[in-house]
């Protein structure tokens, strides 16, 4: 059974290499874009952001200078204390959070190169959300390209027992109509 | 008292002028029904492809991406870029979040029409629209090696009924060479038209599948290593490899797990991709043409509406004895610019009205008719939201362009110089 208590993992503690698996290659990585994935039963929400840590911390790297700890002191606050979708009556609680920071992919683009201090890194944020009133919500809100202006594409797509579908969001819109 | 007599002089004008008006009418009547029609179609066109496969939660198939998984496996459009182990299909089997499975056997073809090697699961399974399932019109599911199941569309397209045999061809393509002809099947069942493209497809028994391949290991027949139906029958095929796997979850909310989990299977690169987001995805590659017909149809109800303005206009003239009357009986300016506006509105009013009810004839009575011969499922239903929106902008605009002849006869009104000189 999952705890009410928040379970927010500091990023920084939980700097961990991507998997690269034998058949895999390494991941996407573009800035500015972001992925994601909404799983519904009944008024219960499981959501997974992918998103490259320069979208919401505006650098990539570990935290070197004060302000760059402040920064990523807030938006993980934030993360954890902020549903990453709501409904328009704004009734979804958070009952867990998990924050994993990853080195992208190793891939080499823009100059940079593998080894390279400034590498590439992704965050993922996993939420579950309990909303009461779900069910009858045919649009959802969500935070996210509001709270961070770098993200200017966001991919979302949700699968539920009444369906599955995926929508396209740009910078500063906050709403998505979703058919479950 | 004024909005009562003001009423009572429209409606008795509109009578007077009821020929060259109902021209009028019928003209905005069309341009409704069209702009209405296609906004209609539209909605019912996208439910149809974005329901073309439901309550599937994943598509699995060797690494790829998610819509060439799509268009091979659901739309039968190109082809698979590599196949998936039976042993991977089997495995996944154990999975216990995993429902049910249902194997897909692509590559071969009858008459241009792709050949799917599937088991009952199918059958059982498959669903389409808002959950409806594959429904037999004729005969039986396969239950021998050699039994096939028709399509809608291909036993319209090439007359086949119950008991029919076919020589399936060896590879895709309209006219192959290579013909599986030592292995004929029989047709034991016809499906039910869908409106998807199960409609345009044979399905076969991956033991079926297997059989008629066996002495074709070099891309053709070797003679005397072929089967005939009769050494077939009896003996256990097994697949050595798939194509894809449809399937479905137990819990929903597992899906995207169940989806990573599977993106990243070491025993062989496989892609799990979930329908329902790929037809969306798909569906928003379309959507520039779906905004141009819309724009289309809004510039034929925009010249409709000129059209009306210019008829209007013109009649003004032959109204001059009218207005000259209603101005000396105490007929303000006002009163008269409001006839030319409550005319409009009615008119728009009366178009929209006849126009839903064309409409809903045509869809009731044309329906099934397109479902059986282009395979486009469109049912009467509600008007939602947008086409309400649609549909009432139509009188506003209506209202907006009597607004022209009103002002003019407005205007014309004042000069003729009857009555008070205050009065509007």
């Amino acid at each position: 059974m999952l705890s009410n208590k928040h379970l927010v993992l500091p990023i920084t503690l939980a700097l961990v290499s991507t998997r690269v698996m034998a058949a895999e290659n390494p991941g996407s990585h573009q800035h500015g874009h972001a992925e994601m994935q909404l799983a519904f039963a009944d008024n219960q929400v499981e959501i997974q952001l992918m998103s490259p840590a320069g979208n919401m911390l505006g650098f990539e790297h570990h935290p070197r200078t004060p302000e760059q700890h402040q920064i990523e002191e807030r938006v993980t606050n934030w993360l954890g204390e902020n549903p990453l979708v709501n409904t328009l009556e704004s009734t979804c609680q958070i009952q867990a959070t998990t924050i994993q920071h990853e080195v992208a992919g190793g891939h080499d683009h823009d100059g940079h190169s593998h080894g390279d201090p400034n590498q590439h890194a992704d965050i993922t944020v996993t939420q579950i959300l309990t909303c009461p009133g779900l069910a009858k919500s045919a649009s959802l809100t969500t935070p996210l390209t509001v709270r961070f202006p770098a993200l200017e594409h966001l991919d979302i797509a949700w699968a539920g027992p009444d369906g599955q579908g995926a929508t396209h969001m740009g910078q500063g819109e906050s709403s998505f109509r979703f058919g479950r | 008292m004024k909005a009562h007599l003001a009423l009572s002089l429209a409606t008795a004008s509109l009578w007077h002028r009821r020929k060259v008006l109902a021209l009028v009418c019928l003209t905005l009547t069309l341009s409704v029904t069209l702009l209405l029609g296609i906004q209609y179609l539209r909605t019912e066109v996208k439910q149809s492809f974005t329901s073309t496969i439901s309550d599937t939660d994943l598509i699995i198939g060797a690494r790829s991406g998610q819509l060439n998984l799509l268009l091979y496996t659901v739309f039968h459009i190109g082809d698979a870029t590599n196949n998936i182990r039976w042993s991977t299909f089997q495995e996944l089997k154990q999975d216990t979040r995993i429902d049910w499975l249902i194997p897909i056997s692509l590559g071969d073809s009858y008459k241009g029409f792709r050949v799917v090697g599937t088991d009952k699961g199918f059958g059982e399974h498959f669903r389409f629209g808002r959950g409806q399932p594959l429904v037999l019109a004729k005969g039986q599911w396969f239950s021998g090696v050699f039994d096939v199941v028709l399509g809608a569309g291909v036993a319209r397209t090439l007359n086949h009924s119950i008991d029919d045999e076919i020589v399936l061809s060896h590879g895709g393509g309209r006219t192959s060479f290579s013909n599986h002809k030592d292995t004929p099947f029989t047709v034991t069942g016809i499906l039910e038209a869908t409106g998807t493209p199960v409609d345009q497809a044979v399905y076969i028994s991956l033991q079926g599948m297997e059989a008629m391949h066996v002495g074709w290991e070099s891309g053709v027949a070797r003679p005397g290593r072929t089967l005939t139906p009769e050494q077939a029958e009896g003996r256990e095929f097994t697949p050595g490899a798939i194509t894809a796997v449809f399937a479905g979850l137990d819990r929903k909310i597992l899906t995207f797990r169940v989806q990573r989990d599977l993106n990243q299977y070491t025993g062989e690169p496989l892609s799990a991709i979930l329908p329902g987001v790929a037809l969306s995805e798909l569906w928003r590659l379309m959507s520039q043409f779906e905004q141009a017909l819309l724009g289309i149809t809004g510039f034929v109800v925009i010249t409709s509406l000129i059209g009306l303005i210019a008829v209007l206009l013109t009649l003004q003239t032959q109204r001059a004895h009218e207005i000259a009357i209603l101005r000396a009986t105490g007929a303000s300016p006002g009163l008269i610019a409001s006839l030319y506006l409550i005319e409009c509105l009615a008119l728009a009013v009366v178009a929209c009205l006849i126009s839903l009810g064309l409409s809903a004839f045509a869809i009731s009575m044309l329906g099934p008719w397109v479902l059986t011969n282009y395979g486009i499922q469109i049912q009467l239903r509600p008007l939602n939201l947008e086409e309400w929106a649609l549909l009432t902008s139509v009188p506003l605009a209506a209202l907006l362009a009597a607004l022209v002849p009103a002002f003019s006869a407005w205007r014309q009104s004042r000069s003729q110089g009857f009555g008070s000189p205050g009065e509007m």
